[in-house]
């Protein structure tokens, strides 16, 4: 059995200044993410996903109920560094976070922060670099990168402080098709082969069916939680939030309408190939 | 014909160490009240490509004709270009600087010195059309509206000055499913109805293909595909080269056929593969 | 997105005064400048010049951009020239203007102050040309350090300095963009661009309010990544001076010193 890394007790939020007849930011969530996992956040805008994922970063606190790190509850001033480093955080505009004036700069910028021997941060800055494979880019300034190449500069950042955890925001989201194939890759595989947990909130359905777990955000509330095959096949429910699911998943969901015998849980493109394969065998 | 360029090349800080050919002999068209999506990779020259049919940047070698005429950048001739090719950028809304909607919309129309009651009708005219109905809206900050309300609201502020032909570059980056599904048919609606001729400049295809007539595809600052949906898409490999992937559907409607199913992988919307695989289970079932 | 404002001064390059040590290319700049203005002859300035073609040459760092420096600078020294030749007096009569007259004294005096104002902008185009924005940032921290006793917060000023570095491009690229977007609306920031304040406002709200909202996600990725105000912090890359830094630092005081014993 892995063992927890993230936990949420009854963590309700509510933004200062908020005024008191709005619905909480976040209300009433109980959640436990184990090591090693793969956990997709989705929901409609303003549902509560990217207050959640700050949550996990201590970059914002409960105002009731408790957020736990590794054991450590983010309430706890002293324990905030160390749940800083365990849970990197890569955000939608890869602009907007990348603070050094080279790429290398970058890359160091957190282990800087940490005090760490500048021997000890050239080495680990070339072996981010290396892992996603970017080290030409070592010396660029980011304005002349690509917004792809942006967002493996920040995932750099984040693998040479070696987390436990990621944590995204959206990361695609700027991308061309290419960047977002590649950054995709690229987290599936330090989840697979790394044992990173990883947690990404995200619009795209595609994205969210390739999860190990899928959670359902709706105002602030935890909707509903399970495999992607549970979760993004709940189509009515979707539509009701003004969600979308995969192709496959929508297709089989309006051919099951006109009476078409499918069986659930279809999201994938070749799960719906392989039951009609099925179906013209049969007739 | 709309616009037509003729080996449009165009190249940023040349003679320095730094030069960038963005574009490289584009020739492409664009028929007068189509709908055309732009398609390519980040760095494809897009962007380039899409300010210069609006005079806001000159070809350094080429020609561009708008509207059957080449474009000559004297000022006067500039201004008019601008009103008639309405261009929206990306994240129009971070352009918003007034105190009310209304001032935001009125922009456009005021710097063509038009008069205050005309200028309330455009307004009017420009709102309704994105279907900003609500009247108390006007006097809100722009500021305080929802992002799918920002979004209409900065392209209203574009059609205020009645283009006949609208030019986005990814307009609905950054919106949820429902800012999209408004935006995608308030466009429909715009080349429909009112007979504009609209480009959309955008790599995210989900929903876009099934409205669109013409597509050009551009790679490293060449025209490399163009025409209708099954022309495009049937180019897998060129479209992969262009780093550039399938919309959703057709992906799937690929697997499908590779799966041995008769379907053609060109069906890009989800009511037409509904309706093929429909009609093939009849076919399957019937004696 | 133009390119063209946003790429600063510096010239990539891989030579001997690219490779070296910032804090003395600093350093030596400031002794340059010194000798420069205390050299009397043409001779010494000539002298001088020689040298710092020679340093262009061995840099590998064309003319043109050296030239191009000038450029911005030639309205003062158009008004030193006319200062100079009409109001220091001394030798033969050159020229008569009514009441006004140059001399002899006046213009060798503006040549050589011509002279002098040339070789203090290739010098500095030197430092700016070879070395990286982010090198200059770290070698004024480094000159700033032992102000950190008294209290100064250095390490964050330096950060601080960085951090506009890498925002300068992104600024200005938004600036364009915004400049560009807002004359596909019908602003015509054509000509009287800076007469009238009140077309500013399309251009400086929503570039304010772009630059508070980057500042604001900045803080918050900064945060998110371990950085604390105040705390101790290392560097990847500590500037290390070879043999051949203190060398040119060495030859430069000799020359300072030659030229004050000297008198040429």
């Amino acid at each position: 059995m892995p063992s927890v890394l993230l936990e949420t007790k009854n963590l309700s939020f509510i933004y200062p200044g908020q005024p008191e007849s709005a619905p909480p930011a976040l209300a009433e969530i109980d959640l436990r993410v184990y090591s090693g996992e793969y956990v997709a956040l989705i929901g409609a805008n303003g549902s509560g996903k990217t207050t959640l994922l700050k949550q996990f970063n201590a970059l914002l606190r409960p105002t009731a109920g408790e957020v736990r790190v590794a054991d450590a509850s983010t309430a706890d001033e002293k324990a905030v560094p160390g749940i800083r480093s365990l849970c990197g955080m890569i955000f939608q505009n890869p602009d907007n976070q990348i603070v050094g004036a080279t790429v290398e700069e970058d890359v160091a910028f957190a282990l800087e922060n940490r005090a760490v021997a500048p021997a000890e941060i050239r080495r680990r800055v070339a072996a981010a670099l290396a892992l996603l494979e970017i080290s030409h880019l070592a010396g660029f300034p980011p304005h002349l990168l690509s917004g792809g190449e942006k967002q493996k500069v920040a995932l750099a950042g984040l693998l040479a402080a070696e987390p436990r955890c990621l944590l995204m925001d959206e990361p695609t989201a700027m991308l061309d098709p290419a960047g977002q194939a590649v950054l995709l890759e690229t987290v599936h595989r330090l989840n697979r082969e790394e044992g990173i947990t990883v947690i990404h909130v995200t619009h795209f359905p595609e994205e969210a069916a390739l999860a190990g777990r899928v959670l359902l955000l709706d105002r602030g509330r935890l909707l509903k939680e399970g495999p992607p095959a549970a979760v993004l096949t709940d189509i009515l429910l979707l539509r009701r939030l003004g969600l979308r699911t995969t192709a496959a998943g929508e297709l089989a969901f309006l051919l099951r309408e006109d009476g078409f015998p499918l069986s659930g849980g279809i999201l994938h493109d070749r799960e719906l190939a392989e039951q009609l394969c099925l179906y013209a065998q049969k007739n | 014909m709309f616009i037509r360029t003729e080996k449009l090349s165009y190249t940023y800080m040349p003679g320095t160490p730094f030069a960038v050919k963005a574009l490289r002999e584009v020739d492409l068209s664009v028929a007068r009240g189509s709908f055309t999506v732009l398609l390519g990779a980040s760095g494809s020259g897009k962007s380039t490509l899409l300010q210069h049919f609006n005079g806001l940047l000159r070809p350094r070698e080429g020609s561009i004709h708008i509207d059957g005429a080449p474009l000559t950048y004297r000022r006067g001739e500039l201004r008019e270009l601008r009103r008639r090719v309405g261009l929206v950028f990306q994240e129009p809304e971070t352009q918003f600087f007034s105190e009310t909607l209304f001032d935001e919309i009125a922009f456009a129309p005021r710097n063509f010195g038009l008069s205050p009651l005309q200028v309330e009708e455009r307004v009017e005219q420009a709102l309704h059309q994105v279907g900003l109905t609500d009247p108390a809206l006007k006097q809100r900050s722009p500021f305080h509206l929802s992002a799918g309300q920002q979004r209409l609201a900065a392209i209203a502020a574009v059609l205020a000055m009645q283009p006949r032909a609208l030019i986005l570059d990814e307009p609905g980056a950054g919106l949820d499913q429902a800012g999209q599904q408004r935006l995608l048919s308030l466009l429909q609606q715009l080349n429909r109805v009112a007979g504009m001729t609209v480009v959309v400049v955008t790599h995210r295809l989900e929903q876009i293909v099934p409205l669109a007539d013409h597509f050009l595809v551009l790679h490293r600052g060449r025209l490399v595909l163009e025409g209708s949906a099954g022309e495009i898409f049937s180019q897998q490999k060129v479209l992969q080269r262009c780093g550039l992937s399938l919309p959703p559907v057709m992906r799937l409607m690929q697997v499908l056929a590779d799966a041995g199913l008769p379907f053609s992988p060109a069906i890009h919307s989800l009511e037409e593969a509904r309706r093929e695989i429909n009609r093939w289970q009849k076919k399957v079932t019937s004696p | 997105m133009s390119r063209s404002i946003t790429l600063g001064s510096y010239l990539p390059g891989d030579s001997f005064l690219h490779r070296a040590d910032p804090r003395f290319k600093m350093l030596l700049l400031l002794l340059f400048l010194a000798v420069l203005f205390l050299v009397k002859t043409f001779a010494g300035l000539g002298l001088l010049l020689l040298l710092l073609l020679l340093l262009m040459t061995a840099g590998r760092i064309p003319l043109r951009y050296l030239a191009g420096g000038l450029r911005p600078l030639s309205y003062i020294v158009l008004f030193t020239v006319i200062v100079y030749f009409f109001f220091t007096k001394g030798g033969l009569v050159l020229l008569r203007l009514g009441p006004l007259t140059v001399e002899q004294a006046g213009v060798t005096a503006g040549l050589f102050m011509i002279l002098r104002l040339t070789g203090l902008v290739f010098i500095s185009m030197l430092l700016t040309l070879s070395t990286t924005p982010l090198a200059l940032a770290q070698a004024m921290e480094y000159f700033m350090k032992p102000l950190a006793r008294i209290g100064f917060p250095a390490g964050e000023v330096a950060m601080v300095m960085t951090i506009a570095l890498r925002f300068i491009p992104t600024i200005a690229e938004e600036s364009q963009r915004l400049l560009r977007a807002q004359m596909a609306r019908g602003a015509d920031f054509e000509g009287g661009f800076f007469r009238r304040a009140r077309k500013f406002a399309p251009l400086m709200v929503p570039l304010f309010i772009g630059a508070f909202r980057r500042a604001d996600e900045l803080a918050v990725a900064m945060e998110a990544r371990g950085y604390r105000i105040g705390a101790l912090r290392t560097q990847m890359r500590e500037a290390s001076a070879s043999p051949a830094d203190w060398a040119a630092l060495l030859l430069a005081l000799l020359l300072l010193a030659a030229v004050l014993f000297s008198g040429i």
